[in-house]
């Protein structure tokens, strides 16, 4: 058997039924045997390496399993860069292939050649160059495991083009190739942990105004039911933070919000307050803590996390459980104890109906069409009135990076059952297209929406070709203010209104969207936005639906660059 | 402060490329370091730090433990 073939049968090998990428040169061994396997492994053609890797993304994220995307070396490889550094930051579990020169060319500045390894070292969980076929059944299991054990992220193997032609015996063994890794498993200190654990338990029961805020650790360990029994429990609400947006049912008692610079005012309000924190799953980012120094002064904090070293990274905690997400946290719901907290609950659900009151509400009722409009219709037709009993569950919501993102994270209601991908570490524009087409691939049930931004979208707007070739039916919601508007909030707020190339003189969509044969329509009121997202739903395959928003409706609440949780603004 | 990181890694060529990744991205200077193949697959990394402090270099050693390429890591504190 070849190296290329080789390759493919280690991804079969691995339960991977779709893959993403772009032939090229050095590649075309692997692209050769791939001709022979197409019923076992389906292939994606995109219109761009990066769309590729991000559709991976996308495919993981709403799958659970490692996403995959091959491309050729030098610029094909090169354009992997950003989404690999994407998936790193959002601990998304990718293998990316690159093909590489002949073993014997390398570093000689081959035509097409650059190195990868070299490049993708500080931004990927782990990189491997195969120079030999014979490495090939040793290096990809151990790809895989590494992407997707642990806190999961993105493995890039580089392999040369004479490792794809050479033959040898092919066999796979999965046990064989983990034994060769030189880590060794580490024995961590369990009984520190059990007495952290039983520490967390006591400030847990002893505090007065707890509060849980969960991360993206929570989705991934699959710790959705247990957060919720926690809750319960000890009658603690949880805020959620930007990609542990799913992490609980909104209309959850317990549920107060979400945190961050754009979150609610409950949840940042109630941070503020706590007296003591459980951060569950999550990395205590920039943009959830403001500043770091006026961050949860009044707090006792406990963090879990399955990755150490996120511990005292950003914040100064008090107790550190290192562990998986769904385990901890049933062991910390094992001792929880109820205690009536209805003041501290009170406190939350007044600060909900003041920003209802002064940001929500007006939001909403305004007479100019805005993304928070938009984004309610879609909550409304997808999570509430589609699947009213399935609650959402058969829904992946795609968003792109900025405003869109933002309306989107603060206006929809999500569930536990809703798939939510979005860009949050790297904020990569240019990310829902192509990862809204992973997210189809991989679960082909599932109501695919994308909400993007005008500038997003033309970032890898070449993804239209994607789903036109492979017909994909995803719902692509344009929020199109014709400006960069996330930028142009802050030259508003900040800059002196001055507005240094953030506007953007856009194409016409409809005429786009004729050419890749997409059905098109446009909205500019709120009152025609009911009918659009109804025929946006009955749609047949793929659906376009433009809606121009009001450029001057900024996201609030907002807390300023380098201040801190208390100097929120509302208008 | 000084300090010397010890560890023993994959005897892989870029794991120099790797290990001083770990300071240049904290934008601490870097010494000198020492690398010797011990067996076929295993090597030694000594490694010496100028201008650290105690918290940064445990979030160093903290991200090396998590390197699937490192077996084993720790550091010791210089005198000046």
């Amino acid at each position: 058997m070849t190296g290329a073939e080789a390759l493919i049968n280690t991804i079969i090998e691995e339960n991977v039924d779709t893959i993403f990428g772009y032939p090229g040169g050095s590649i075309i061994p692997f692209y050769d045997k791939l001709y022979d396997y197409t019923d076992k492994l389906r292939h994606v053609l995109v219109r761009h390496e990066q769309g590729a890797v991000h559709a991976a993304e996308g495919y993981a994220r709403a799958t659970g399993q490692v996403g995959v995307c091959v491309a050729t070396s030098g610029p094909g490889a090169t354009n992997f860069v950003t989404g690999i550094a994407d998936a790193m930051m959002d601990s998304t579990p990718i293998v990316c292939i690159t093909a590489q020169v002949d073993v014997g060319k390398l570093g000689t500045n081959f035509f097409q050649e650059a190195d990868m390894v070299g490049i993708t070292t500080p931004i990927t969980k782990w990189n491997y160059q195969i120079s030999r076929a014979e490495d090939i059944p040793i290096v990809m299991p151990q790809a895989f495991h590494i992407a997707r054990s642990g806190r999961p992220g993105p493995v890039l193997i580089s392999i040369t083009k004479n490792a794809q032609v050479e033959k040898f015996r092919y066999r796979y063994d999965l046990k064989a190739a983990l034994d060769r890794m030189v880590q060794v498993p580490r024995r961590d200190n369990l009984e520190k942990r059990d007495l952290n654990v039983q520490k967390a338990i006591e400030l847990l029961n002893n505090a007065e105004k707890p509060l849980i805020i969960a991360g993206q650790g929570v989705l991934i360990s699959g710790a959705e039911a247990v957060l919720a029994e926690c809750a319960n429990k000890g009658c603690i609400p949880v805020a959620c933070t930007l990609l542990g947006r799913s992490a609980m049912n909104f209309h959850d008692h317990y549920y107060i919000g979400m945190v961050g610079m754009h979150g609610n005012m409950s949840a940042n309000a109630m941070t503020q307050q706590a007296d003591v924190i459980l951060a569950v799953g999550m990395r205590f980012s920039d943009r959830v803590t403001g500043n770091p120094a006026g961050y949860a002064q009044n707090a006792q904090i406990i963090h879990i996390d399955i990755d150490k070293t996120e511990f005292n990274k950003n914040i100064q905690v008090d107790l550190t459980i290192h562990g998986d997400a769904r385990q901890m946290l049933e062991a910390i719901c094992d001792g929880l104890v109820f205690k009536d907290r209805e003041s501290w609950r009170r406190f939350g659900y007044e600060q909900y109906d003041k920003e209802k009151e002064n940001v929500i509400g007006p939001m909403l009722a305004s007479k100019k069409l805005n993304m928070a409009q938009v984004v309610d219709a879609i909550n409304s037709h997808y999570i509430e009135k589609v699947s009213p009993k399935s609650y959402g569950s058969n829904v992946v919501l795609v968003t792109d990076v900025g405003q869109n993102q933002m309306f989107a994270a603060r206006y929809l209601k999500l569930t536990m059952k809703t798939g939510w991908i979005t860009s949050g570490g790297l904020g990569t524009m240019g990310f829902a297209l192509p990862a809204a087409i992973g997210a189809k691939c991989g679960r082909p049930d599932a109501q695919v929406v994308a909400i993007v931004g005008d500038g997003g979208l033309q970032m890898n707007i070449q993804e239209l070709g994607t789903i036109l070739q492979n017909n994909i039916d995803v719902k692509i919601v344009l929020l199109n203010n014709s400006f960069l508007g996330m930028v142009r909030q802050w030259q508003d707020l900040f800059f002196d209104k001055r507005f240094s190339h953030t506007m953007l003189v856009n194409p016409d969509f409809s005429k786009i969207c004729e050419a890749y044969e997409i059905e098109y329509m446009k909205i500019s009121k709120p009152e025609e936005l009911e009918d659009a997202i109804d025929r946006m739903a009955a749609s047949k395959g793929a659906f376009f639906l433009e809606a121009v928003v009001d450029p001057t409706a900024n996201v609030y609440p907002m807390i300023p660059g380098g201040k801190t949780l208390n100097d929120l603004i509302i208008r | 402060m000084k300090y010397r990181l010890e560890a023993t890694v994959s005897a892989r060529v870029d794991i120099l490329n790797r290990i001083t990744t770990l300071f240049i991205q904290k934008g601490l200077p870097v010494e000198s370091v020492n690398y010797k193949v011990i067996d076929d697959r295993l090597a030694k990394v000594e490694l010496i730090c100028s201008d650290a402090d105690d918290i940064r270099m445990d979030r160093i050693i903290n991200q090396a433990d998590n390197m699937v390429d490192i077996a084993q890591v720790q550091y010791i504190k210089l005198d000046k």
